[in-house]
């Protein structure tokens, strides 16, 4: 069952507590961070990678290790998701970098299907998937990180400005140009959305 | 009336993140200015794109190969999925290779006695 972004955005759910025990090496808190993050982590690796499950997985090993190596240096001076979300960033950005010469050998539309749903109906949701995660990996970064922090973590304006370390208008200015880049690319799919 | 062009509003203001002034400001613009007006219809099309993203949830394995990462395992790296079934594969394959092997060497040997 796929997650959705209405459930609690996951900076409420990561308190100083469980940050605290982290830093001591709690394994329990180790693993609840993982828990509370391991999906929308995930989700923005996929999408970077044009939906290349192996790589995704790999980033996603990644950053949960830099992550928890490096919890001891948060010192609570900016929010825990802010932190987080600039390391997702930078991980899931070099390992674009690494790969952008080459060709994904992920097939984007490779996925399991519901079984709930026609055959026809599998495949053409299956399409669109591939193409809108095709789409969103060839997007700049600067366009594709404000578009999978706003639709992945559900953030506003101003919590994107943060994690990017730019103004809210400039936030505003990319994410219009990120959505008519996605409308331009895919405008032969409008029918089926 | 033209000369305060909303087309770098249409994605705040399809959010709602302006201020009531300024949304009150897009909404009369938008229902005058054809130009913006295209200009928003382009950044809803890219909205209903955006809209189909989903969280997907992450491989149930990953959280033995960073616990073995951490406790200075061997680094299980999640793309080298591959290599354990290959492995047994070509185990099976040697083994069985043998064994013809034996069993034509005792045919032979029956025979010469």
């Amino acid at each position: 069952m796929v997650a959705t972004r209405e459930q609690l955005p996951a900076k409420e759910c990561m308190d100083s507590r469980t940050i605290t025990a982290c830093q001591r090496g709690d394994r329990e808190a180790l693993r609840r961070l993982f828990e509370t993050y391991k999906d929308r982590v995930y989700s923005i690796a996929i999408y970077s990678l044009a939906g290349d499950e192996m790589a995704a997985a790999d980033v996603t090993q990644q950053v949960f290790l830099k992550l928890l190596t490096r919890i001891n240096q948060f010192r609570g001076d900016s929010d825990f998701a802010t932190w987080l979300y600039r390391l997702i960033i930078n991980t899931c950005h070099d390992e674009y970098r690494k790969r952008r010469r080459f060709v994904p050998l992920a097939d984007p539309f490779f996925k399991i299907p519901s079984r709930a749903d026609s055959p026809r109906v599998r495949y053409a949701r299956k399409e669109l998937s591939g193409r809108v995660q095709s789409a969103i990996a060839e997007l700049k970064p600067k366009l594709r990180w404000p578009i999978l922090l706003k639709y992945v973590e559900g953030m506003s304006y101003e919590e994107i400005a943060v994690v990017l370390g730019c103004s809210k208008g400039t936030v505003a200015s990319r994410l219009n140009r990120a959505h008519k880049a996605l409308g331009k690319k895919l405008s032969h799919l409008k029918d089926q959305i | 009336m033209f000369s305060n062009h909303v087309t770098s509003l249409s994605s705040p203001y399809f959010h709602g993140e302006l201020t009531a002034e300024e949304d009150h400001r897009v909404a009369k613009h938008l229902l005058v200015c054809p130009a913006c007006r295209a200009e928003y219809e382009d950044v809803k099309a890219g909205v209903r794109i955006a809209d189909q993203i989903k969280v997907t949830p992450a491989p149930d394995s990953l959280w033995a190969g960073v616990v073995s990462s951490l406790d200075g395992g061997h680094v299980s790296r999640a793309r080298h999925w591959f290599t354990w079934p290959l492995a047994v594969t070509a185990a099976v394959l040697l083994i069985v290779g043998a064994s013809l092997l034996l069993w034509r060497q005792n045919v032979a040997d029956t025979r010469t006695q």
